[in-house]
This record gives C-alpha cells, structure tokens and sequence, in this order.
C-alpha cells in the first residue's frame, strides 16, 4: 500500500473513531438545582437522556475551579505557621523511625517466612519453636515501631485541627491550584457512575405528592452532587511522605456555600463498543464532555425532603395533644381491654402465694431506646404492685444506666405503695453488657431462685427465645412485650401472656389509669385510624387508577 | 430539692427534646455538630455508668457469698474471671509464652478473649436449635383452629425452605390457568405467599401501631406527662 493509501485510511480510521466507538447517549433537557443534603449544602442535577444508555455506558460530573473557591481553601498566615510549625516538629520527632518500622516489617515478614517454611518442611518441633519465637520477637519491635509512629501523627493532627483541618484545607487548595495552574481546571465532584441505574426523581424524598408542577418530572433522571473529589497530593516532593501520614487516594471536600459553580458531565462508552480501538477494550473510553451550566449551592436552613415528615409529625403530635387535654375534662375515656396487663395482678399474687421472687428484664438495649424506656415505665408500676404484696423483685441488668435508673425508679415505687423498708438495692443489679454473658447469667438465675413470675419487657435479640424457654422451664407465669417484631412468635410460644408492639407503650399509661396518660393513647389510636384510612384509601385509588400516586408520595419518606 | 430532682430533669427532657426533633429538619453543620456533641456526652456518662455497674456486679457476688445464697460458688467464678481478666488486660507485662502485654493481639487477654469467652458466647447462641425445637414442638399441637393454622403454615415454610420442597413440587403434574402453567404443589410459590403477603401485612401493622406508640411517648416524655422513668411517680 502507497503512503497516500495509507494516510486516506488513517484518517477515515479517525473519522470513523467518533461515530463507532462513542456513540453514548448525552443530557438533554438539563436543569440545575439547590437541594439540601446532611450539612445543607449540594446540588442536583435533573435531565432526560437523548437516547437508550447500555449497562456499561457511564458518566461523570466535574466542577470548574474558580478564584472564590481557591480562595476558600487558602491558608491564612497565621494557619499556615501552625501547619508549617506542627510539620516540623512532626518531621523531627518521627525522624529515622519510619525506616526502622521499613526495616522491622521486612525482617518480621522474613521470619514469617522462615516460619512457614519451617513448618511445611516439617522440621523438628525444637527448630519450628525458634523460629516461633524470633518471628514474635520482629513483630513486637515492629508493632513498638508502628505505635510511636501513629501516636505522633495523632499529635500532629492535635495540633493542626483548629476548627478545620488545616492539612485537608492546605491540600486541597494546592490541588485545585494545580488544576489551574496545569490549564486542566476541571475537577471531579462525582466518580463515574453507571448510566442505566441513575435514580429518578420520583425516587427522591423531596417531592411531597401535593406540588403538581414537581411531579411532572418526576420520571426524569436526578442525581446530586454535594462534593468535590480531592486526591492527595502528597508525593515525594511533599513533606507529608517524610513524615509517614496516611495517604488518602481522594478524600471528598463539601461544596461551598454561595459559590457560583460551573458544572460539565463527561460521558463514556464501553470500551467494547469501540471496534477501532481494540487495544483499549475492557475500560471505559470517553465520549463527550457536556456543558451542563452554573448553579449556586446555598447552605440551607430546612431539609424539604423532609417536609412530609413534619407535617405528619405535627398533625398526630395535635391529635394526641389534643386527647390528652380532653382526657382532664373527661377522665372516663374507654380504653380496649389488654389481657397481659389484666394479668400482673394474677403473677404477683401468684408469686406472694408462693414465697417466690418476681423477676423482671428491661430488654437488651440502652436507655436512649424508646423500647426501654417503656419498660422502665411500667416497672415503676410493676415495683408498686411488688410492694403491695409484699414480695421480692429480681432486676438484673444488661447496662449499667439502665440499672442505675431502674434502682431509682423501684425505690420511688416502693416509696410510693408505703414500704421503702422493703426495697433491696442489691436486687437491682449489673450482669454484663455481652449479650448471650447476660442471657446465659439471667437463665442461670432463672433456674437457681425460680422466680414464680417473669416480666420480659423491651427489646430482645437472638436471646429472646433462650430467655422465655428457660422461664417456661422453671414454671413460672411469663409476660412479654416487645416490639422487635422478629422475636415476638417466640414470646408468644414460650409466655402466658404478650403485649405485643403498641401494647409495650401503652402498658405504662394502662397500668397508672391516669386519665392524661390514657388521653394520649386514645389520641395514638386516632392518629392509627388516620393512618389506616389513608392505607385503605391509597389501596382503592390503586386498583381503580394506579397511576395517582399522591398518597405514595405522601407516605413513602416518613 | 424538689426542683433537682423533678422539675431540672423535666425542663432537661423538653429542651434537649424539642432540640432534638428541630435538629433532624436542619441540614448543617451546626446541626451536626450538636449531635455529635450530644453523642460524645453519651458516651462520656455510659464510661461513667460502667464503674457503676462493675460496683453493682461486684457489690451483689461479694454479698451473695457472704449469705452463702443458693449458688454462692459461682460467684467465685465470677470474681475470679473478672479479676483474672482484669489482671490480664491491665498487667504491665507480657506473661511468659505470649508475645504482647495489655489487650493487644498476642497477649494473654486477647487469648483469653478468643479461646474461652468466644467459644462459649458460640455455644449459648448454639443452644437456641434446642430451644426452638422445644418451643417449636409445644406451638406446633393443633388444639385450636389458630394453632392448626400455624401448623400448616409451619410445615409449608419448612419443607418449602429445604431442598425436598422443590423436588416435591417438581415431581407433582401441572395444569393451565389464564395462560399460565401452575404445579398442584408448589412449596416455593406458596412460602413466597406467606412471607409477602399474610407475615409482611401483620408485621408492618404492627410496626406502625410502634412507630405511632413512640410518638405518643416521645411526647409524653418531652412535656413531662410520663415521669415513671425518673423514678418521680405520679
């Protein structure tokens, strides 16, 4: 072939690369937008794709870097002497040990070796047993070695985190300083990011099913961008290499508020698809890089995806309210009968009859927990009764805030029925905080004091079954509640009697028959009754057009 | 007094719960900040607590010995594994035989840790079969229709989870229905039907009578009307 031949078919070649290789879907339709993430500052980005994207199409987003932002990232002076002044001390206080923990880890992974092959060869046990000791002897310098080394950065990071991190701040901005200084000014705010599985904005929780004009879009594509992706620069040529910091492969920076970015997508298209190009199969080749325009990230005071949840926070927070101001004027309001309950008077009678103890567990979560919470409510109730009747109570505990509470909540309760004299602090007590520890001693007590009555009330694990079984073993009358609704056919297998879910909250205010506490569980049991009614009308509308979505929409982000 | 022991908890519990509920709906840093905060406090008081509890653990073995209450002798075990481990995790040297001091991996504690406490941790979980197959025997007797019910049901989830299911309902003929083709026994469609349809309906009624019941009692608590918990009574 001539050499004109040739150059025709090169450049046919490069025409033709475009047209073969990346023909990719791009945006179409692009608006940008200022949402809210978890620090109140991103942005979204809305579109429709010009075509039908294959699995191994994939995109991008970048941001130009602009002087505000740099500017935002600048170390003042005075940040810069701190920074400058910790790097220093930290260059010579680490010193020669980084390469001595570079030597200690090779001589370590050598005994290590030594040792493996000792034992494959089979050598005797005596050779085996020095080898043994001489690999434990190179891993506790090594580990010496590597402890020194991060305690010291862990000083330096003390010295330099004022507020922010002035070394994540001073690289960032050399980062992006580098991007403008190399004409490459683009920087990546999200990693590539398959084409066919960007979510839509029907998928978002912002929409609130009551702004038509938002739900006419909600089948385009939506994707937020809330920070840039910074690699660390640190090299050789930087001081952190001589100070052995850890090197991040990227770390991602949030968006500044009130800074105007401008933002691109680049498109790629599977290698395979790029027939001229077979040398380059198996990754991704870049197709095109699209303008999308500016937007300006704000740093927002209210999360309005959120906006549902408050709503519906607010009405049933009214509706109960509501019945517990009613209740003061009405006190006889009729609340469902709740055997589990109706039935403590039965298993403290019963254990007075029998000169037994009664024991009682708050479930294995913290008392930040709701669940145990509501069992700590109703063993102040349970503890009165216990004292009426004069028998002992068993508390053994999972946390030591839990007892320490439930000490103090018994105490009022037997204060509260007459007879603090009966009250025993020691009956009250810490297990262990291990779960099965706690299981394994609570059976154990189960089985020495057969306690003729057992409360399990709060929430339980795996153990649920292990506890309940064990009690059904001893003879004793069980109640249960919980609302870990996995554990609840246990209880109801193995216990007389289970509150089960809701019936854990109201037990408290059953128990009292305090007319405000009953207020608000009539009020619960509207708000319920809303809520169904909202379920049923949402099932109807389904079946009969099930492309009205408001209720769905209404409900989903709660 | 009175003001230490019920107002100042009532007044703690509105504020730092109104605060709360406001923070969840302010995205900023400000906002995450203060719950961070919140959490590290948390923390700092459960370090707190946890002497309270070692107290409280050993305060009740040393008195359960001293009465020789029915199975004093493992309080002794107790104490002398709590002491042991303690000793073991604290000591400022490493035990002969062992590479590392402290808790660090190759110290005495962390074999202690691995080789016993592990172990053991794995056989009480491992007790649960038993446990479920005696629960399981006494749910199972069909004395009612309920009961019939969940035998039935019992059965089908169980050989429809096993491979025996599917050889079942392979071997049994098909018929036609609207175009589509059905077995007579189909183990893996019917246990489909129950954990979709019947068990996720009953769960997810359940779970929102809950999630309503910690509303009612989150504002309970928040206002004061609930104070059971601070050991205030009524």
């Amino acid at each position: 072939m001539g050499m004109g031949k040739r150059l025709l078919a090169c450049m046919a070649l490069l025409l033709l690369l475009p047209l073969h290789a990346y023909a990719v879907p791009e945006p179409a339709g692009v608006e940008l937008s200022d949402v809210a993430n978890d620090e109140g500052t991103a942005v979204a980005i809305s579109w429709d794709w010009d075509g039908s994207p294959t699995e191994n199409d994939q995109f991008s987003v970048e941001l130009r870097v602009n002087d505000r932002l740099l500017k935002h990232f600048e170390l003042s002076q005075q940040e810069m002497q701190t920074l400058t002044d910790a790097r220093s001390w930290l260059s010579g206080e680490v010193g020669s040990l980084l390469d001595q923990r570079t030597a200690a880890k090779a001589e370590m992974d050598q005994a290590q070796s030594d040792l493996d092959k000792a034992i494959i060869d089979k050598l005797p046990g005596s050779q085996i047993g020095g080898l043994r000791r001489t690999y434990w002897q190179k891993y506790r310098v090594f580990r010496r070695l590597d402890k020194q080394i991060a305690a010291l950065q862990a000083k330096f990071a003390a010295r330099t985190y004022k507020g922010e991190d002035l070394r994540l701040k001073a690289l960032t901005w050399e980062f992006l300083n580098e991007a403008m200084r190399s004409g490459g000014e683009w920087v990546s705010a999200s990693a590539m990011a398959p084409m066919a599985s960007v979510g839509t904005k029907g998928d978002r929780t912002d929409l609130f099913g009551v702004n038509a004009a938002k739900r006419k879009d909600a089948g385009r594509l939506y994707f937020t961008v809330d920070s840039i992706s910074v690699p660390n620069p640190g090299t050789s040529a930087s001081d952190d290499s001589a100070t052995g910091l850890e090197q991040f492969a990227s770390i991602p920076i949030n968006l500044v508020p009130d800074i105007e970015y401008q933002l691109r997508m680049s498109t790629f298209g599977a290698a395979e698809s790029n027939p001229m190009d077979p040398a380059a199969a198996g990754g991704p080749q870049l197709a095109q890089e699209i303008s999308l325009g500016t937007v300006t990230p704000r740093g927002n005071a209210f999360d309005k995806s959120k906006g549902n949840n408050l709503a519906f926070a607010l009405v049933f927070s009214m509706i109960i309210l509501a019945f517990i101001i009613l209740a003061r004027r009405n006190p006889n309001m009729f609340i469902r009968r709740i055997a589990g309950l109706e039935a403590v008077d039965e298993a403290i009678g019963r254990a007075t009859e029998m000169g037994k103890p009664v024991m009682y567990l708050t479930g294995l979560q913290s008392l930040s927990e709701l669940s145990t919470l509501a069992a700590i409510n109703i063993l102040g109730r349970v503890a009165g009764k216990i004292a009426d009747y004069e028998s002992d109570l068993i508390v053994p505990n999972r946390d030591p805030v839990v007892q320490t509470v439930a000490q103090e909540v018994v105490k009022e309760g037997y204060a509260t029925a007459g007879r603090p004299d009966a009250y025993r602090e020691d009956n009250i007590f810490f297990l262990t905080d291990d779960q099965f520890s706690f299981t394994a001693a609570t059976c154990g007590i189960m089985m020495r004091d057969k306690p003729a009555a057992i409360f399990l009330m709060g929430y339980y694990y795996a153990e649920s079954l292990l506890l309940a079984e064990t009690g059904a073993a001893t003879g004793a009358i069980q109640i249960a509640g919980t609302d870990a609704e996995h554990q609840l056919p246990f209880f109801i297998v193995t216990c007389d009697y289970t509150l089960i879910g809701e019936e854990l909250y109201a037990a408290s205010a059953y128990l009292s028959r305090e007319p405000m506490l009953l207020g608000s569980l009539k009020g619960q049991d509207i708000a319920k009754a809303v809520m169904m009614a909202i379920i049923l009308l949402q099932a109807i509308l389904f079946i009969f057009n099930g492309e009205w979505k408001f209720f769905k929409d209404l409900v989903t982000p709660l | 007094m009175i003001f230490l022991k019920r107002q100042l908890p009532i007044i703690i519990a509105f504020v730092a719960g109104i605060m709360m509920w406001i923070r969840y709906y302010i995205p900023s840093e400000v906002s995450t900040n203060l719950e961070d905060g919140y959490l590290e406090w948390v923390r700092i008081i459960v370090g707190f607590a946890a002497i309270l509890g070692i107290l409280s653990l050993l305060q009740h073995h040393m008195l359960k010995i001293r009465m020789k209450r029915p199975g004093f002798a493992f309080s002794y075990v107790t104490i002398a594994a709590f002491a042991m481990m303690m000793f073991a995790g604290f000591a400022p040297f490493n035990f002969p035989g062992f590479a590392e001091k402290n808790m660090e991996t190759g110290s005495l504690f962390n074999w202690l840790y691995e080789f016993t406490f592990i172990p053991m941790q794995a056989t009480m979980f491992s007790v649960l079969a038993f446990f479920i197959a005696s629960a399981a025997f006494r749910a199972f007797r069909a004395r009612s229709m309920e009961a019939t019910l969940l035998l039935v049901a019992a059965i089908i989830m169980m050989v429809g989870r096993v491979p025996i299911g599917d050889l079942i309902s392979n071997a049994t003929p098909t018929f036609m229905l609207f175009g589509n083709e059905y077995h007579f026994i189909d183990f893996e469609e019917w246990t489909g039907w129950l954990l979709n349809v019947p068990n996720a309906a009953a769960k997810r009624g359940i779970l929102l009578g809950v999630y309503l019941s910690q509303i009612a009692i989150s504002i309970r608590i928040i206002f004061g009307i609930e104070r059971t918990y601070m050991g205030g009574g009524d």
